[in-house]
């Protein structure tokens, strides 16, 4: 069957679209959140295990806001890109920045997408999900949450301070120097802008 | 950062519908009143508290490369061949001579396995101690690489947590859980402007960086 002139030249066909695909996305989802992840050359086992922390670290969000009734109104995606070529194809073509950033918030179709730190696979397998981009995943999740709101539906400054507010809670709640670069990163932004003026 | 100061629900009162813009209002405007919910009316006052925060605030640390940042109890870095690791030490050094101290744990993810400390000069000398698996270089950083001062052997192994010390005084001297891996004459106070972490290619855990000045010796 196989070897009838018709089948080979079909099969021949079909050659280019399949080797385009690359490796196939991996995704976890419930009523209120999507999580893909793009793994790019990484392997299954490690890109299995990214998916679970990044899961984690989204649902970290809602759980957090629940408290205050801040509901995530309706579902709302992230998707992360390990590859950082396949990041960029989609910022270009979605980004409402001027700039590229690594990550962005797309809130027509309420996605965040967030171009993963590179490195060793062996050090993905070490440490998981890189902790800028566990950060991110937080703090992109956050911001899409207020974009669903009035307060910050049509001022995205609003909403990156709320989402702000949330990773500090969330990442370092007792507000304690020394013990997380990224968290001083932040004040230490402030602090150069209060002596430049 | 201020939202947190303030008392709890903060997130709901920044998520309300914004009053209605009124005539020549700009954005500016409106996030003022939004913020004041939050914040109070006393822009003043507001102003006044960041600036008390933000002074007070006791950073120790500037990521300058990633990957860094916190993961359970511990720092890491974590660098590829081409995108180094690396935080920066933004406290005061001692005036003196000090001692920086940590315990590491190197893990084996290439073949490189090695961790920098690095001091830097006024002149932009970098005088690096390069813990490796098994070794320990002292090296000064000149014209895109490293030269090699001095070096020892070590008993440090990937997986396996040591203790290092470098006290940083009329010489280097480098100690390795305790005891006394190296030493090397140095004029020591020509690297007092800067102190870094680094890692290429490799990745290392730190906890318990401590910076310490040494006590003068009674006469």
């Amino acid at each position: 069957m196989v070897s009838h002139p018709f089948c080979i030249a079909s099969l021949a066909l079909l050659a280019p679209f399949v080797a385009s695909q690359g490796p196939a996305a991996l995704s976890r989802s419930d009523k209120q959140l999507k999580l893909v992840l793009h793994p790019g050359p990484i392997s299954k086992a490690v890109g299995e295990q990214l998916l679970e922390h990044c899961w984690q670290a989204a649902r970290s969000v809602p759980g957090f806001m629940k408290k205050e009734r801040v509901h995530i109104k309706k579902p709302l995606s992230i998707e992360i890109y390990a590859e950082k070529a396949a990041y960029l194809a989609v910022e270009k073509e979605r980004s409402p920045h001027a700039f590229s950033g690594g990550e962005f918030c797309d809130a027509t179709n309420r996605t965040a997408h967030i171009s993963m730190l590179p490195l060793l696979e062996k050090s993905y397998a070490a440490i998981g999900l890189p902790p800028q981009t566990r950060n991110s995943v937080v703090r992109l999740t956050a911001k899409l949450v207020a974009m669903q709101y009035d307060g910050c539906k049509h001022d995205t400054w609003l909403a990156d301070v709320f989402s702000y507010g949330v990773l500090d809670e969330l990442t370092n709640a007792t507000r304690e120097w020394g013990i997380d670069p990224l968290f001083d990163q932040r004040a230490n932004i402030f602090k150069a802008r209060t002596e430049t003026g | 950062m201020l939202a947190e100061q303030k008392k709890r629900g903060w997130r709901k009162k920044l998520l309300k519908r914004p009053p209605k813009r009124k005539k020549n209002q700009g954005n500016g405007d409106v996030r003022k009143v939004v913020l004041s919910r939050v914040l109070g009316k006393d822009w003043a006052k507001t102003e006044a508290a960041f600036a008390r925060m933000v002074k007070a605030s006791e950073t120790k640390w500037l990521a300058r490369f990633q990957v860094t940042g916190r993961i359970g109890d511990r720092i890491v870095l974590a660098g590829t061949n081409k995108d180094p690791a690396e935080i920066k030490f933004t406290g005061e050094l001692p005036a003196g001579d000090f001692t920086v101290s940590a315990r590491v744990t190197l893990e084996e993810v290439s073949s490189r396995k090695a961790i920098r400390v690095l001091f830097t000069g006024s002149d932009s000398r970098i005088r690096g101690i390069i813990f490796h698996a098994g070794s320990i270089y002292i090296s000064d950083w000149r014209n895109d690489k490293w030269h090699d001062v001095a070096k020892c052997k070590a008993a440090i192994e990937t997986g396996k947590p040591f203790e290092f010390s470098i006290e940083m005084g009329s010489s280097i001297r480098v100690k390795v859980d305790g005891k006394q891996a190296i030493e090397h004459q140095a004029d020591t106070t020509k690297y007092r402007t800067g102190l870094y972490f680094a890692i290429n290619d490799s990745l290392g855990w730190l906890e318990n960086i401590r910076i310490e000045a040494v006590a003068p010796a009674n006469k």
